[in-house]
């Protein structure tokens, strides 16, 4: 799977849900287990419905941002795709 | 303490039917008792509010959750929304093929069964006759598709001397990694029978002898959140914190005993959202109706419940002066409403010094 050009999508069993204090975690209800984010993922995740690749999603932040998005977010959602596909919780689409 | 967004859990009593009439079932006669039926596509349309507001668990019970014919509908429909589920079963309906259905669909939580004793003669005297054999045939079968059972042990009059054989049983021949324990308490149809079903205090010194024990020769496989088992672990606290000079304990002096209106919400099976199966008597609203997340968020019971944590215990009379003041947590709140009608004061059957004044004893 090519996480720079393809377009991930969330799976299925995956559920997003914010916890108490605004803490917001991924829930597999397959198989039980939720995974924390940190404040900036829930942004990112919310594009995940297979219509968006890498460029488009930190293109989408940088609108949000007003064009003031941190030199890391690239590396930030990098890792943020590569850890949840590695946690099942996504797959590329194209 | 901050409330989530919507509530973690649902418990659902997906029927009022069932095909006992245990005489201490906390269920009949309480107002869950409906004897109204939701039919299959309003719980279905449900779920899919559920999902919307990220609901990650349903507990279903009842009445008897299987004697529903469109039980695997339901599943189904708790499956396609995303959502875990539970089952609280008496167990005497759980067949191969349900079984092999629930394992398949590897959303199962829990499948609880009931079973009181060791045989028929403490488990049928208060469930009635031949429930034990279904019971343990349909534990066995959840077993056999390798569901996550478990079992809970409701302690009584009639149980209390089988206790030994009821955990060598479950534990070392059903082969059960652990059960849990619970007590006949004053709801439902206990209320009615509470002479013939209840505990005395003599003979809950008795219970708390016995489960010390049967810990002791099966370590972290017995378990309680309420009865002899769960009062002995907290009693024992409060004693050692007095004993090394404490004069409190963390998140006591207060009703907080109860955390599940910060987690937790209910339906009756007639769609009225309670804030749980035990306060049933307190209608929130109803379902498909109602919005799940405003009522979740700002109902006014559901707010009053959350704030009864701040009740400090010295503002009740019964508990002013008491040495265990600040050790205490007041009890369920449920239990509070069944026998004095008001879920915001501490439960007497949890208050120690009681306990301890009608000749209670904890064990040596």
């Amino acid at each position: 799977m090519n996480l720079q050009s393809g377009c991930p999508t969330a799976n299925p069993p995956v559920v997003f849900r914010r916890e108490n204090g605004g803490r917001t975690v991924l829930f597999n209800s397959d198989i039980g287990k939720s995974h924390g984010l940190d404040p900036v993922s829930p942004f990112f995740w919310k594009m995940l419905d297979g219509r968006y690749d890498a460029a488009s999603i930190l293109g989408a932040m940088r609108e949000e941002c007003e064009g003031c998005i941190p030199d890391t977010a690239p590396e930030h959602l990098r890792h943020f795709l590569a850890d949840l596909e590695k946690r099942g919780l996504i797959a590329v689409e194209c | 303490m901050r409330v989530p967004f919507s509530p973690r859990k649902i418990d659902i009593d997906i029927t009022s039917r069932c095909n006992l009439r245990c005489s201490y079932c906390y269920f009949f006669s309480s107002d869950g008792d409906t004897g109204v039926d939701l039919p299959l596509e309003s719980w279905l349309q449900f779920f899919e509010e559920c999902t919307r507001a990220a609901v990650l668990e349903v507990c279903l019970a009842g009445g008897e959750p299987l004697i529903r014919r469109d039980f695997r509908q339901v599943i189904e429909g708790v499956v396609r929304n995303r959502m875990r589920f539970s089952v609280l079963s008496n167990g005497t309906l759980l067949d191969n093929e349900t079984a092999a259905f629930l394992k398949s669909t590897r959303r199962c939580n829990s499948f609880q069964v009931s079973i009181d004793g060791p045989g028929p003669e403490s488990h049928d005297r208060c469930r009635g006759d031949g429930s034990f054999e279904k019971a343990l045939r349909g534990l066995q079968a959840a077993l056999r598709h390798g569901l996550p059972a478990t079992v809970r042990l409701t302690i009584h009059r009639h149980n209390l001397d089988a206790l030994d054989e009821a955990a060598r049983l479950l534990l070392e021949e059903v082969g059960l990694h652990s059960f849990s324990t619970n007590v006949a308490s004053y709801s439902g149809l206990c209320r009615q029978n509470s002479s013939e079903v209840e505990l005395s205090v003599e003979e809950y010194s008795r219970a708390m002898v016995r489960l010390e024990a049967l810990e002791r020769k099966y370590p972290g496989r017995i378990s309680a959140q309420a009865g002899p088992q769960a009062s002995l672990r907290m009693w024992r606290k409060m004693e050692k914190a007095l004993a090394d000079g404490r004069e409190s304990l963390p998140d006591c002096g207060f009703l907080r005993s109860c955390g599940g209106v910060f987690a937790t919400m209910a339906v009756r099976s007639d769609g009225t959202m309670v804030p749980c199966t035990q306060l049933n008597h307190i209608a929130l609203g109803e379902i498909n109706r109602d919005p799940l997340m405003e009522i979740w968020q700002n109902h006014p019971e559901l707010q009053r419940l959350r704030e009864r944590r701040d009740m400090p215990l010295e503002r009740f009379d019964h508990c002013r002066g008491c040495r265990y003041l600040r050790t205490c947590r007041g009890g369920c709140p449920a239990m509070a409403y069944n026998v004095i009608g008001d879920e915001n004061r501490p439960s007497p059957d949890a208050c120690y010094r009681d306990f301890l004044a009608a000749g209670g004893r904890l064990p040596a």
